[in-house]
């Protein structure tokens, strides 16, 4: 069941002890060569392994919506984090990340992931990121505006703070918050700041990804579980 | 003093949960110096009696770790003049309710896992001559923990349930006590972290690093880290 061809491995980890402990698996398992770059070069490695913001920069540049003939471009990027909501996963699933292991995941699961995807696997996901999108609600398809009011109310802004700060009157603002109630099936503000942070559901500011690929752009993944 | 310990190698015992991490860390260590190193989900090469112990936040403060100490304080080893070993935790982040009580429980080093290879292994170092190691930025927090005014237990327990969302009816019957103890803990809490409301109190104690991520985070199934 082995390729019988090496498979080549770059990691791209921001955390130097994570990027040296990930090359360190892999360069324990048979059939597969690890190295450590900077510059990610598609032509030289099969596969990237990445963490979160790194593996959506590599393949923001080249998105769906690129012709055909540029698809053979877009690298093979495993995400290797600690980002375990189910919006966050479904984010980097719908920007064509091939693979999603959390940090807790058992190293084996790296091996199998990079063998998978190189084999043609579409996608892998470890064991607790199927759990943690099988769990999840639908998705919330907040607009942009809700997203914006979102952003304020997950930091303590009262409904007044809001309106000042996005230039429109508080009862808009309160008639936005009932929408989203409706969406979260929620009761009450604190609770929605609660959903928010605990499905990942908006990108928030220490988020370095583009704002343009937040939830309402969800695209419901085909999720191949292990 | 300091040629005894550089004699002998250094026992090191990587009990963190992050695997990843732990790797990286045993593959530093055994390419710099003198060390002995055993991770925790490898068996082989397992360290007996380890002069530093490396985990995680989270273990720190788990059942399973606070028994191991109290029996290796009883352990006729350690008693017969073998010191207990020195813990360093490596987190996922540093907020300064964490460091504060981490140094509270006793660790000899805090570093945040994107630390340089040169500080993991300076902190190694200093650790395993008794001192205390902490980087910049975990000092620059340590400071800030200093101005917070603590919240008691009770008022924590309070403000874990309401991060979880829930009014203080609910939080009273969670909690055995009244509605209007509740009111009283959240007022605290709002003075205490110098907050005007509910979500402001949750923003503020999620930015100190005061929730534990039982609350919540299990309910889920998922950890409520936000690092990258």
């Amino acid at each position: 069941m082995t390729p019988s061809r090496t498979i080549s491995v770059r990691v791209c980890h921001d955390d130097a002890m994570v990027s040296a402990g990930l090359l360190d698996i892999l360069e324990r398992a048979p059939g597969v060569e690890g190295m450590s770059g900077e510059a990610p070069d598609t032509r030289v490695s099969d596969v990237v392994v990445a963490n979160y913001s790194r593996g959506l920069a590599m393949l923001a540049p080249t998105g769906a919506k690129n012709p055909p003939d540029l698809a053979a471009q877009i690298p093979t990027v495993i995400i290797v984090t600690r980002r375990a909501g189910e919006m966050e996963i479904s984010r980097a699933l719908a920007q064509g990340a091939r693979g999603y292991l959390l940090r807790h995941s058992d190293p084996g699961e790296l091996i199998d992931a990079v063998r998978y995807v190189t084999n043609g696997g579409v996608r892998y996901l470890c064991r607790q990121s199927t759990v943690i999108l099988e769990r999840g609600g639908p998705p919330a398809n907040f607009t942009s505006r809700e997203e914006d009011i979102l952003r304020f109310l997950v930091a303590g802004e009262c409904n007044k703070g809001i309106a000042r700060q996005l230039n429109i009157s508080a009862h808009t603002v309160k008639s936005h918050i009932s929408t989203i109630c409706a969406k979260l099936q929620a009761e009450s503000r604190s609770q929605i700041a609660m959903l928010v942070n605990q499905r990942g559901l908006i990108t928030l500011d220490r988020t370095a990804g583009p704002r343009h690929t937040g939830a309402r752009q969800y695209l419901p993944p085909n999720v191949t579980s292990h | 003093m300091q040629s005894q310990v550089q004699n002998r190698a250094t026992h090191v015992r990587i009990d963190h949960p992050d695997r990843y991490l732990a790797c990286g860390i045993r593959a530093l260590l055994r390419a710099h110096g003198n060390y002995e190193v055993s991770v925790c989900c490898d068996p082989a090469g397992e360290v007996a009696h380890p002069d530093l112990v490396l985990i995680d936040y989270d273990t720190l403060f788990s059942a399973g770790f606070i028994l191991q100490r109290q029996a290796q304080a009883q352990a006729k080893g350690y008693a017969r003049g073998r010191p207990q070993p020195r813990v360093m935790v490596v987190a996922d982040r540093c907020t300064s309710w964490q460091v504060r009580k981490a140094i509270d429980a006793g660790v000899m080093s805090y570093l945040t896992e994107n630390c340089s290879a040169e500080e993991m292994l300076a902190a190694l170092r200093t650790v395993a001559l008794g001192q205390r190691y902490f980087p910049v930025a975990v000092a620059q927090q340590l400071a800030d923990s200093l101005a917070i005014h603590a919240p008691t237990h009770r008022e924590l327990a309070v403000l874990n349930l309401l991060a979880d969302g829930l009014n203080n009816r609910a939080i009273s019957q969670q909690l055995s006590i009244g509605e209007g103890t509740v009111k009283t803990h959240v007022k605290a809490l709002f003075n205490k972290l110098q907050v005007p409301s509910r979500t402001a109190a949750v923003a503020a104690a999620q930015r100190l690093g005061m929730l534990s991520r039982a609350a919540g985070g299990m309910a889920m199934g998922a950890g409520r880290s936000l690092a990258a």
